[in-house]
């Protein structure tokens, strides 16, 4: 049995697709779970602070949700990219797509997490610090969303590059190793800025002196965290414009 | 209760600001002939608000009952949340009234807002060293 170039190219669209809103999911439901179980903690200890640690689990869990949003917005361009007139090369840029966005939400996800959850359970130990807690909660939160953004940049590329009609096996490969490095190089820096947001927040809660010096920490810890990221980036570039 | 009242109050003041400025820039927008881009700003901005809310009234829902009632709630949210997005991208895909851009840019509405008064917080803010405590 033999398929049309079409055909393949349709089924690397929806499996791309796939891999793009199912992986990003994982990330995003375990920032999300973390948050609700660290607000759950707090709550348990402090009920007469539920509204506002439960405002900041919301807020949190909104923000940690945005790289599952990036993973369905490239699923649905995904599913209805076009197929017909389009070289079997498009097929290996789709799967990357896919690739790249899936697995980079992962470490935003679960990144963006961390700090929300320990914002929820500041809270609970300094209530008057609720919103300095929150806004260096969202800055950390915002920069652990960062790696998600260059895979959602490098699976954009791979879906509207154009791409020669002839068939080669090392612009395929490229093209797939393009989305395996962005997303594989994407996982540990988003979950590495989360770590270093959460343990801001905490440190902040626990002793609210030092919150000027630890914001300055967290993002340079951040930036540096941040560099693997850019390598990959920069790899996935070179590999997806070598078509 | 009353921490449902702040959870609300958070609701309303996002929703409302990201409603308005989607509206504003929408309509700059589409006065300025560039009707695809304005719709395509004010569809995924109603839906990103939409899942703002949805989330946030399935709050107490998911609170004080079974473990097991809890799950099949907090999983329905989320796929009826999933489900709510993939509609405005379906449709700007689908017809060229929408734009694709503007769209996916409406959907980022309500984080982009988050944090965007976060960071104007800490820029803006009257003392010079704003996050001391």
């Amino acid at each position: 049995m033999t398929f049309e170039t079409y055909e393949w190219i349709r089924a690397a669209a929806f499996t791309g697709a796939g891999l793009s809103v199912g992986l990003s999911a994982i990330g995003a439901a375990i920032g999300e779970g973390y948050t609700a179980g660290k607000a759950n903690q707090a709550v348990s200890y402090r009920p007469n602070l539920s509204g506002e640690i439960l405002r900041t689990m919301l807020v949190g869990q909104a923000v940690a949700e945005t790289a599952g949003i990036f993973g369905l917005v490239i699923a649905m361009m995904l599913l209805f990219s076009p197929a017909e007139g389009h070289s079997i090369l498009t097929a290996w840029a789709y799967l990357g797509a896919g690739l790249a966005m899936g697995l980079s939400a992962i470490g935003s996800g679960v990144g963006s997490g961390l700090p929300a959850g320990s914002a929820c359970e500041g809270i609970g130990r300094q209530p008057g610090m609720a919103n300095k807690l929150n806004t260096l909660m969202l800055i950390g939160s915002g920069v652990s969303q960062s790696p998600a953004i260059f895979g959602f940049l490098i699976a954009l590329l791979l879906l509207f590059k154009p791409l020669p009609d002839t068939m080669a096996l090392i612009p395929a490969f490229s093209l797939l190793a393009s989305g395996l490095c962005m997303g594989f190089g994407a996982i540990g820096p988003g979950i590495g800025d989360g770590i270093v947001a959460g343990n801001a927040v905490t440190g902040a809660a626990r002793n609210p002196e030092t919150l000027s010096i630890l914001t300055r920490t967290m993002l340079v810890g951040q930036a540096v965290t941040e560099s693997t990221a850019i390598y990959a980036l920069v790899v996935a570039l070179l590999l997806s414009l070598n078509t | 209760m009353d921490q449902f009242k702040e959870i609300r109050q958070t609701e309303k003041k996002y929703a409302s600001i990201a409603i308005s400025i989607a509206i504003f820039v929408g309509l700059a927008l589409i006065l300025l002939s560039f009707k695809a881009l304005g719709k395509g700003l004010i569809l995924g901005t109603l839906f990103s608000v939409f899942n703002f809310i949805i989330a946030g009234e399935t709050l107490p829902m998911r609170l004080g009952i079974t473990r097991n009632r809890a799950i099949l709630i907090s999983g329905g949210s989320i796929l009826m949340r999933y489900v709510l997005l993939a509609i405005p991208l379906i449709m700007s895909i689908k017809m060229p009234q929408y734009n694709l851009a503007t769209t996916v840019i409406g959907l980022f509405m309500i984080q982009g807002l988050i944090l965007v008064e976060q960071m104007s917080r800490v820029i803006f803010s009257s003392t010079p060293k704003h996050l001391d405590y």
